[in-house]
Order: structure tokens, then sequence, then C-alpha cells
């Protein structure tokens, strides 16, 4: 097995048939990482394709520094959030300027559950993800999905690590509350009706 | 330590990025503290359920299609430079064209303006309204009153 960054030489040296292998490497990692953002499928299938193809262009801004991951990462974090902006602005016109649409930001495919029960926690793990703040979504993210080191998100998002510890934590502690909440609300119906 | 700050620092104990000392504090006081290790134990249940969040796999043809738009990128490249000369020369030729066409158009006026006058002057010469000299032409083409 060659490392990225014999790879990369080899497709700066004219070889960009090599590039597959990084595509091949990294595909389904960047897109999940990407879904996870925006709850999005078939949108997250698009952005992935133009982060491979943002990052061919790009390659003679990678500086051989052993972590091409990071720098992958870098470009599907910002065209992530390209879109995401892009998105609001569209919906806010939509919003504001015709009666008929409906304001729901994203829509996520419901996939095949085992129960209900998982389906429902499921749905609201989503929508509190979905309502976190765009930074803490991000470092939330890598560090959870993608098991990224501190260094390694702050290498990728240019935030400090302090910042970033804060991030995950803020993010974390809202996520807990609302769920943990919501299921404490459920048992105790369940506890008043069982009485 | 205290829950306050063990509270804070419980994220990123779970995270693994805690420097030896603060771990074996945190460890202390977990062993200890029933509320904390609760808190705990949600974190790690959340952690796991944003794990198993559903994956996708990318669609089929995803490498190849990533590749074509790669290649046609690259052929849109090699025409990209030339036609960045191409521009400029275009806009060259047309500031010049401008530059080359105001005298022009200046002097087709000009030529023009004195047909008229001539015209005009041999009608009133025929009519025998005004008598023209040689003179008159003469300061007309030129501009020339000294002459007089």
């Amino acid at each position: 097995m060659f490392s990225d960054d014999e790879i990369i030489k080899s497709v700066k040296s004219g070889k960009t048939q090599n590039f597959e292998i990084i595509i091949n490497k990294y595909n389904k990692k960047v897109l999940n990482f990407i879904n996870r953002m925006i709850f999005d499928h078939d949108e997250s299938q698009n952005i992935s394709q133009d982060v491979f193809l943002k990052v061919y262009e790009n390659l003679n801004r990678y500086k051989m520094e052993g972590n091409f991951q990071a720098f992958i990462f870098k470009i599907a974090k910002n065209l992530t959030l390209n879109y995401i902006k892009k998105k609001k602005r569209v919906l806010f016109f939509s919003e504001h300027f015709s009666n008929g649409i409906e304001g729901k930001y994203f829509q996520y495919e419901a996939t095949q559950y085992k129960n209900i029960e998982d389906k429902i926690k499921e749905e609201l793990l989503i929508s509190s993800i979905m309502e976190l703040k765009e930074n803490q979504k991000i470092a939330l993210i890598l560090k959870v999905y993608l098991d990224f080191s501190y260094k390694n998100i702050s290498k990728i998002t240019g935030w400090s690590i302090p910042k970033i510890e804060t991030l995950i934590s803020r993010a974390k502690n809202t996520l807990k509350r609302k769920i943990f909440l919501q299921e404490n609300k459920d048992k105790n119906v369940y506890k008043v009706r069982e009485k | 330590m205290k829950c306050n700050r063990v509270k804070l620092l419980l994220s990123s104990f779970q995270d693994n990025e805690l420097t030896e000392k603060e771990r074996a504090e945190i460890f202390l006081h977990l062993k200890k503290c029933e509320k904390c290790n609760h808190e705990l134990e949600q974190l790690e249940s959340l952690k796991k359920e944003i794990k198993n969040l559903n994956e996708f796999e990318p669609i089929q043809n995803f490498t190849s299609l990533v590749m074509d738009k790669i290649n046609r990128k690259k052929r849109f490249n090699m025409f990209s430079i030339p036609s960045l000369v191409y521009s400029f020369t275009f806009i060259l030729f047309f500031i010049l064209g401008f530059l080359i066409n105001v005298p022009l158009k200046n002097n087709v006026e000009n030529k023009q303006k004195e047909i008229y006058i001539s015209n005009l002057l041999m009608q009133g010469q025929e009519l025998s309204l005004i008598n023209v000299q040689d003179k008159t032409f003469n300061m007309l083409y030129n501009g020339d009153i000294n002459e007089k």
C-alpha cells in the first residue's frame, strides 16, 4: 500500500488515474460526514462529488505534510457550509415572498427501522443535531463520527484547540439535555398513567 | 475536584484529550460520585447513537463520475489560458477600432457639410440671390479669413 502523499505525488506528476485510489478510499467517509451535516441524501452525493473535484483542482496547495485527510475534510467542510448558506438564503426568500411553501429547512429521508421506538429516537437525535449551531455541528461530527483528534480538527477548521473543546462540550451537553430530558418526560407520562 | 469542574471536563475526558494528571483526578472523582458517573454514561450513549446513525454508500459510479468531471475540466483548462489572450486581443481591437473610427467619422461629416454648403451657394448663385466670388469659396473651404 502506498501512502496518500505518494499517491498525490504520482497524480501531480501526471498520472491522473491514480486519483481514483484517493476517491475510493475516502468517498464514503466524506459522503456520510456531509450527510450528517445536512441530512439530505441526494444533495450529499452531489456535494461529495464536488469535494473531490475541488480537491483535485487544489492539489497544488497541499504541502505533502502526511495529513491528506485533513486537506480533504477542510474542503468538504467549506463546501457543506456554502451549501447550507445558499439553502438558507433560498428558503428565506421562498418563505417571505410566497405563501405556499412550508418552512421546513431540510428533509431527511426516512430509512428502514426495526421498530418505531428506534425511529422516534433517531428522529429526535437528528432534529437535535440539526438545531445545533454550524460550528458546534462541525466539531462534534468530526470528533464523534470521524474520531479526529482535537489537533486534527484544529487543522481542518483553523480554530484553536480550547475553542474546539468548548464547542464539542457544548454540543454534547445540548444534545444530552434534549434527548434525555425528552426520555424522562415520556417516562413521567407512563408513570402517571400506571398509577 | 468538584462536580462542577468535572462536568466541564467530562467531554474532553470522554474524547481522551486531557493530561494524565487531569485524567487521574477525574477517575478518582468518578469512583466516588454517582451523579457524574451518570453524566458520563449519558455522554457515552449519546456518542454511540451518533455513531450508529445510518451510513450511506456512495452511488455505484461515484468514482467514474468524478474522474469524468476531472478529465473534462482538464481539457477545458487547456483552452482557458489562450482564451484569456483571445479576450484581451478582442478588447484591444475594440478599443483601437473605436479610436480609429472617431477621426474617420469626423472627416466624413465634414465632407458632407462642405458639399451641402457648396451646393447651397451654387443654388444661390444660379438664382442670382447672392454673388459668390472665388475668395468666398476659398474662405469657406479653408476657413482662412486672413486671405481676405
